[in-house]
């Protein structure tokens, strides 16, 4: 029985991280397509949600499957319930990063009203934050999810900057006001998967310890 | 297991004790009869004598001659009268398990009956035989025997002791102690057996060393290659990754060896070409595009092999970052696209004006020497372009022959400033030039004409009437800085990175009016670096622009430019900030 259990549990794992890497890239992608305003890029973004939702689907079958089959507890039962938690977290990470790429084709062929510097900034801030809180996972590591999720403090202070700076845009000139709003969008969006990505670390906190604690209150 | 030695000397004992079984046995069985049978004929033999000597005799002679005869023989003689009843006893008494010989004797006398005459020889004669009685020889042989098993005992020792030895080197060497020797101290079959076993502990040794230098070299190899190698086994497990694949893939800060791909690499298309191979056992290769942390482009190669039973023993994947070779493709196609955007340009103007003058307008001679007047100076401007484009591309493709000699720098700058004279006045832009008429480099006249002529053009371009521009050379020792200031429109902060790229325009439309064919200042950089030097910008929008041209004093031989990519993309801050003068290479760009 145990080591069907185990081997179930790992085949979960390694769905949950290539899931990661999905979500990794499509927040790449999104960010680029948004950048060099390319419009292929974020279709295919847009397009590969689909396989990042029956990853989503498929954990979620395989958690419900071990939970019903083998009856897990303790450690095993956290370890499950953790996988259902992330797995939906990345889900919604996923659907923010269409979201992003959905305004980048929303804006093709405008010409943006000034370079873009603290959307990418944030970008990389985010998709950093995902990348660690994935090895923090790995690696079981409760230091390093709160080290990640301390990060999200910079994404809400960029998320302020560039609301701020929006709206002043689209307050001085209403040529800019679609523009502006889907830069605003996009924020939202790198905003929402910061908090995703922090829950995540809360998840990791709830494997190794079984307490569920709030990292950013 | 029993010991050897031991073994050894139980059997030498053993041979030993039976063989002083079997003497014992053969004394007792053999000589023992022999004695027997000699003294029962002497006894018969002596027994047959008395019976001779005593027929006839009185008892009274007999009495008289037997004790002396026994006493002779040393017998026991005896007569026994009818029915055993004793007579006379002679001799010694009697002695239990003696051997007797009867005889019947007729004596004289009144009584003339007949007696038995009885000899009993004693058996005690038998011993009397051996020199050694039994209790002494026992003993002794004891002792030998002794003796004989302690000699045994180190015998056995000593023939076992290389033996013992060998057996301890052959475990060290199976504990992969290789290299490890007996002392051949042994004879014979022991020594050929030590030294055998010596010769193949060296010869173990050296192999092992053979494999792990071989071993090591090829750990070596595939550490430090510049292909990224990362070894999967049949499982999908990480079982090696070079110093190339680490960075390549970034895994260096992450545990990789024994981890699953998936978790290894956490590229899902990488992972996904994995599990393709492992599941089609088929080599398969990809193209995967990275983009954190940072872009790159890899081209991926993944093999499987097989082990002698033809089953999937692991994975081999070979990465190559093609990050550089995608960046100038893109760029090369860039160029292409934008090479023939400028070129349809004038020629749609002139098919333009052509037809125009086709339809009708060639009978308006004034329209029509108007139209022909743009055609020929639309033709003039694809003239200059093709002439733009091919030096460029002679420029970068190194096919310009320079010829340096010493040029006063001075001279050059009237030169050019004459060369543009007329130009200036027509927009009264105010030329001048501060430079010392001793200075002096080693350098190429045209091609240096040629960079200043462009930058005194170009000042006298973006500046409006009345303007001025200033031309200076200021000698730093090793080298020179040109300079060429205007006071001009300036050029936007964000543009200023790519001012030197090839048809980048900063006002798209005005420039095209003024007739720029957007190569200058590409051409400027790549003459500048062709004649090693560097040159850099720097400018404020509305006060004015300053181009620098280091270049050294005297030429540097050996020292060519690198070929460079050129910049059609986005670059670094090519051109932007100068080194400090003196430090580091003198003909330095950012990326030579």
């Amino acid at each position: 029985m145990r080591p069907r259990f185990d081997e179930q549990l790992e085949a979960l794992n390694q769905k949950l991280i290539e899931m990661a890497s999905r979500v990794g890239a499509a927040i790449d992608k999104a960010l680029k397509a948004l950048v060099e305003q390319d419009g292929v890029l974020a279709d295919t973004v847009i397009r590969e949600d689909e396989s990042i939702n029956l990853l989503n689907v498929e954990i979620e079958d395989g958690v419900f499957t071990l939970i019903a089959l083998q009856n897990p507890v303790g450690p095993d039962l956290r370890r499950v319930a953790t996988m259902l938690k992330m797995a939906n977290d990345l889900e919604r990470i996923g659907d923010h990063a269409v979201s992003i790429a959905k305004a980048a084709r929303r804006i093709l062929t405008e010409q943006y009203v000034k370079p873009l510097v603290d959307t990418p900034k944030m970008g990389a801030i985010v998709r950093e934050m995902l990348h660690e809180a994935i090895d923090a996972y790995i690696a079981e590591d409760i230091e390093r999810a709160r080290a990640v999720a301390r990060r999200d403090d910079e994404v809400d202070a960029l998320y302020r900057a560039i609301v701020t700076d929006a709206v002043q845009i689209m307050a001085a000139d209403e040529r800019w006001v679609n523009q502006g709003t889907q830069f605003l969008f996009v924020a939202r969006s790198l905003e929402r998967i910061g908090d995703y990505v922090t829950n995540i670390c809360e998840w990791i906190h709830y494997l190794k310890t079984g307490e569920i604690r709030e990292f950013n209150d | 297991m029993q010991s050897l030695r031991l073994r050894l000397t139980a059997y030498v004992l053993g041979v030993v004790l039976v063989a002083f079984a079997v003497f014992f046995l053969y004394e007792a069985l053999v000589v023992g009869r022999a004695f027997e049978r000699e003294a029962r004929r002497h006894g018969e033999a002596l027994a047959a004598a008395l019976a001779e000597a005593l027929e006839g005799r009185t008892p009274a002679e007999a009495e008289a001659l037997l004790p002396r005869l026994a006493a002779a023989a040393g017998v026991r003689i005896a007569l026994e009268g009818a029915g055993g009843r004793p007579l006379a006893v002679f001799g010694a008494p009697s002695d239990e398990g003696a051997l007797s010989f009867r005889r019947p004797v007729v004596l004289a006398g009144p009584a003339g009956a007949p007696v038995t005459l009885v000899v009993t020889e004693a058996a005690g004669r038998r011993d009397d035989l051996f020199s050694g009685p039994w209790g002494p020889g026992l003993l002794g042989g004891m002792v030998l025997l002794g003796l004989l098993s302690l000699f045994v005992y180190r015998v056995a020792t000593e023939v076992t002791r290389p033996v013992t030895q060998v057996a301890e080197v052959a475990r060290l060497i199976s504990d992969e102690h290789y290299g490890v020797t007996v002392d051949v101290r042994g004879y014979g079959e022991i020594a050929e057996l030590t030294a055998a076993i010596n010769a193949m502990s060296r010869s173990l040794a050296l192999q092992m060393k053979r494999i792990r230098d071989d071993e090591k070299r090829f750990g070596d190899i595939l550490m430090n290659m510049t292909s990224g190698v990362v070894l999967l086994d049949a499982r999908g497990r990480v079982v090696f990754v070079n110093r190339a694949a680490e960075g390549l893939l970034h895994l260096a800060h992450r545990p990789t060896v024994g981890r699953h791909h998936v978790e290894a690499f956490r590229h899902f298309e990488l992972s996904e070409l994995v599990e393709r191979v492992l599941e089609t056992k088929a080599a398969a290769r990809r193209e995967l595009q990275l983009y954190f942390p940072e872009e790159r482009v890899l081209d991926a190669h993944l093999v499987p092999l097989f082990d002698d039973d033809g089953r999937l023993d692991a994975l081999l994947l070979v990465v190559h970052d093609i990050t550089d070779i995608r960046r100038l493709e893109r760029i090369r196609s860039e160029f292409v696209m934008n090479a023939s955007h400028e070129l349809k340009t004038p020629v749609t103007s002139i098919q333009g004006f052509a037809e125009t003058l086709l339809d009708g307008a060639l009978e308006s001679p004034e329209a029509a020497r108007r139209f022909v007047e743009i055609i020929y100076n639309e033709s003039e401007r694809l003239k200059r372009l093709i002439q733009d484009i091919l030096d460029l591309s002679r420029i970068e493709q190194r096919r310009l022959p320079l010829d340096f000699r010493p040029v006063r720098v001075k001279a050059l700058v009237d030169d050019v400033l004459l060369t543009v004279q007329k130009e200036a006045e027509k927009k009264r832009i105010a030329l001048s030039a501060d430079v010392d008429p001793a200075l002096q480099i080693e350098s190429d006249y045209d091609r240096l004409k040629q960079i200043m002529l462009n930058l005194v053009v170009n000042a006298i371009q973006y500046t409006p009437e009345d303007g001025r521009a200033v031309v200076r050379a200021v000698d730093e020792g090793a080298t020179v800085v040109l300079s060429v200031e205007d006071n001009g429109i300036g050029i936007p902060r964000r543009d200023l990175d790519r001012i030197f790229e090839r048809f980048y325009r900063v006002d798209k439309a005005r420039s095209r009016h003024s007739g720029g064919t957007g190569l200058g200042l590409s051409i400027v950089r790549h003459l500048v670096e062709l004649l090693g030097g560097m040159i850099w910008v720097e400018s404020t929008e509305g006060v004015g622009s300053t181009f620098f041209v280091r270049l050294p004093k005297v030429r540097d031989a050996e020292e060519t430019p690198p070929p460079r990519d050129e910049g059609g993309g986005p670059r670094g801050d090519d051109g932007r900030r100068p080194p400090a003068a003196g430090g580091g290479t003198l003909r330095t760009d950012p990326d030579g």
